[in-house]
């Protein structure tokens, strides 16, 4: 009945506004845009409509705890939250650098013939199916990563599959969503604005270094799309993570789990209890008004740096 | 069930195609109720506030057997080096999942092993559990519920249950059985419970790492290696169990989840077994279902191979085994109340 309505809205608005487009570019462009700010507010409130049982329930106590114990009917994502921040931060503090580091190499030191080639590969990298990286994870990087952690100390990493294993699978999966980014920004880079960093002497990793500063804002846009895609990662996560959701943990070392990993795999049975399905929405919510909190953070940084 | 609905069509001449999707158990009972499937499969039976709203519509009964194997991966204890599984009981593989065990050489392991006492290392446990709901943590947790009261107590059983032994020892998530598995053979020092098939395929890797545990049956006191017959056993035992107490075989119509509890720890055979559960409709037409008379008479031929030329052993997926034949025969009575 809602989708038949929703189709009903949507067919004329979307003709309207593609007629918009045609006739008065601005209005129409105007359409679209109000149609995606309507699709991620109507989001949220269905979130929240979902959400309503456990929230009329237990209050904010659903974000503040955590456990996850279906038997007793009682839930908290807190633990899924910091699982989350957890495994974005690692990702980040892995992927930045590498992604720096494509973006020049390519740029820099390649020769002109191979940049296209090497740039597509690394561009090719990002449509691998994440399940690939998963299985990948699941039979070498986590054991792998395993016995690395534990020759440098000693039983640090009691299991293969652990928040780390998830930041570093992240940071692989992600890097070349930062490093398209900055590259094409690094590219960009002026003619003269190089020479100039030449004409005054600068030696080559000097001039590296300035050009870096002055796409400093590509670098910016690299980083908030790869933490977006680190943040929502869902399968990949969810197989190496370790999947443990009842304990809070805030060392990277121990078995967690994300949002969204504790949603893809605890939906397929959670009909079966009464408050699980709003307790994974509540998650939904949660991680929905965090990501536009980072998003609200990331373009007020712009606008103040105006960069 | 997938193997069955390909080896059907076969049989048939490539006449009827059942489709058959794995969307997990809980969601295979919801989407029944909701009449967005024609039938429902599941590891569990139907749940009893579900059952109450639809009592007397539809029908339940097991398709095929399937038991749970307790793995290990113990570096000093491998069944190629000493060439002996262990053995563990109720109380001990619960005290491992409760963070009460938690090293391979406590006093409670060694007692069971008395010939393997003296290499049981002082490693700490890593307690492997599915991180996804799933009918084989809720067939596990049920047997752990049953035959050891201090589980019941403090965790119970569900698709998916507090785990203690991630709060207080070294407990860790695997998603699916095969992750589940991959996570025993990959990390020194581990236990993990999953589908005998998963084991049975890779066996020798297991043997290699660990191995498979001989898993005591607290009613009879004897310890079951989980081959078929053993696992066949229980199930005829659990049957014979459920006779007794109820004074009569558990009809098609009746609430299954009393008879899954009397199946899980048997008096007698390998303790921990799960079945597959089929639901259907009594009156597809009344159920609102289009093309009602088609449907059910596709339903009823297609379950009425399952339940007999399915089960013979070379229609079965290796590491499920085929139902005695007096749970056949529930089945059987099952279909004659669908109406065609």
């Amino acid at each position: 009945m809602l989708g038949f309505l929703l189709v009903v809205l949507l067919i004329p608005y979307l003709i309207a506004a593609y007629g918009l487009l045609f006739v008065k570019l601005r209005w129409g462009l105007r359409l679209f845009g109000a149609f995606i700010v309507a699709t991620i507010g109507l989001l949220t409130a269905m979130f929240l409509v979902e959400a309503y049982p456990i929230i009329a329930r237990d209050g904010v106590a659903v974000f503040l705890q955590t456990r996850w114990d279906p038997v007793r009917e009682s839930y908290g994502v807190l633990q899924a939250l910091t699982g989350t921040v957890l495994t974005s931060a690692v990702a980040m503090a892995l992927a930045m650098p590498m992604a720096l580091g494509v973006a020049v190499t390519i740029n820099e030191i390649l020769p002109a013939r191979w940049r296209g080639v090497f740039g597509s590969l690394v561009d090719l990298t990002a449509t691998m199916p994440t399940v690939i990286y998963g299985l990948w994870g699941l039979f070498v990087l986590g054991p792998t990563l395993q016995s690395l952690i534990n020759t440098l100390a000693r039983d640090t990493m009691t299991s293969p599959y652990t928040l780390f294993t998830a930041g570093v699978l992240l940071a692989i999966m992600i890097t070349p969503y930062a490093a398209a980014v900055i590259r094409e920004g690094y590219a960009l880079v002026p003619k003269p604005v190089e020479e100039a960093i030449y004409a005054v002497g600068a030696t080559r990793f000097e001039a590296v270094l300035i050009k870096l500063r002055y796409v400093r804002n590509y670098i910016l846009g690299g980083f908030f799309l790869a933490l977006g895609r680190a943040m929502g990662e869902t399968v990949a996560v969810a197989m190496v993570v370790g999947g443990n959701f009842v304990r809070f943990t805030t060392n990277v070392f121990e078995s967690g789990i994300t949002v969204s990993s504790l949603i893809a795999l605890q939906f397929p049975n959670a009909a079966s209890y009464q408050y699980m399905v709003p307790a994974l929405f509540a998650a939904a919510l949660l991680l929905t008004l965090f990501g536009l909190a980072i998003n609200a953070v990331a373009i007020y940084i712009i606008q103040r740096g105006q960069i | 069930m997938f193997t069955w609905s390909k080896t059907f069509y076969q049989v048939t001449g490539s006449k009827i195609q059942v489709n058959y999707q794995s969307i997990g158990s809980g969601a295979g009972a919801a989407q029944f109720l909701e009449k967005k499937l024609d039938f429902g499969a599941s590891d569990v039976p139907m749940p009893r506030d579900k059952y109450e709203q639809i009592a007397g519509r539809f029908v339940q009964f097991p398709v095929v057997i399937g038991s749970i194997v307790m793995v290990y991966n113990i570096p000093e204890l491998t069944y190629s080096k000493t060439g002996k599984y262990l053995n563990l009981t109720s109380e001990v593989i619960s005290l491992i999942y409760m963070g009460e065990i938690k090293q391979w050489c406590d006093e409670r392991i060694k007692a069971l092993n008395p010939g393997l006492a003296d290499k049981l290392p002082c490693k700490d446990i890593v307690a492997a559990h599915r991180s996804d709901g799933s009918g084989t943590t809720a067939a596990f947790t049920l047997y752990l519920s049953r035959a050891y009261q201090p589980w019941n107590q403090t965790v119970g059983w569900s698709y998916t249950v507090d785990w203690p032994a991630d709060k207080k020892a070294k407990g860790t998530g695997a998603k699916g059985n095969e992750g589940v598995a991959q996570a025993v053979l990959q990390t020194p020092y581990s236990i993990g419970y999953i589908e005998f098939a998963y084991w049975a395929k890779n066996k020798d890797k297991y043997d290699q790492v660990g191995g498979v545990a001989f898993v005591r049956n607290d009613n009879d006191g004897k310890y079951y290696f989980p081959t078929t017959e053993n696992v066949a056993m229980g199930a005829a035992a659990g049957l014979e169990r459920y006779t007794r107490k109820y004074g009569t075989k558990p009809a098609p119509e009746a609430d299954w989840n009393p008879v899954s509890i009397e199946f899980s720890n048997p008096p007698q055979g390998y303790p921990i077994m799960s079945f597959v559960y089929v639901f259907l409709w009594k009156d597809y037409a009344a159920e609102g279902y289009g093309d009602a008379a088609t449907k059910a008479a596709l339903l009823k031929e297609f379950f009425k191979w399952v339940l007999t030329d399915g089960q013979k052993q070379e229609n079965i997926v290796e590491g499920y085994i085929s139902l005695p034949s007096e749970v056949a025969k529930i089945g059987l009575e099952a279909l004659n109340l669908v109406k065609p």
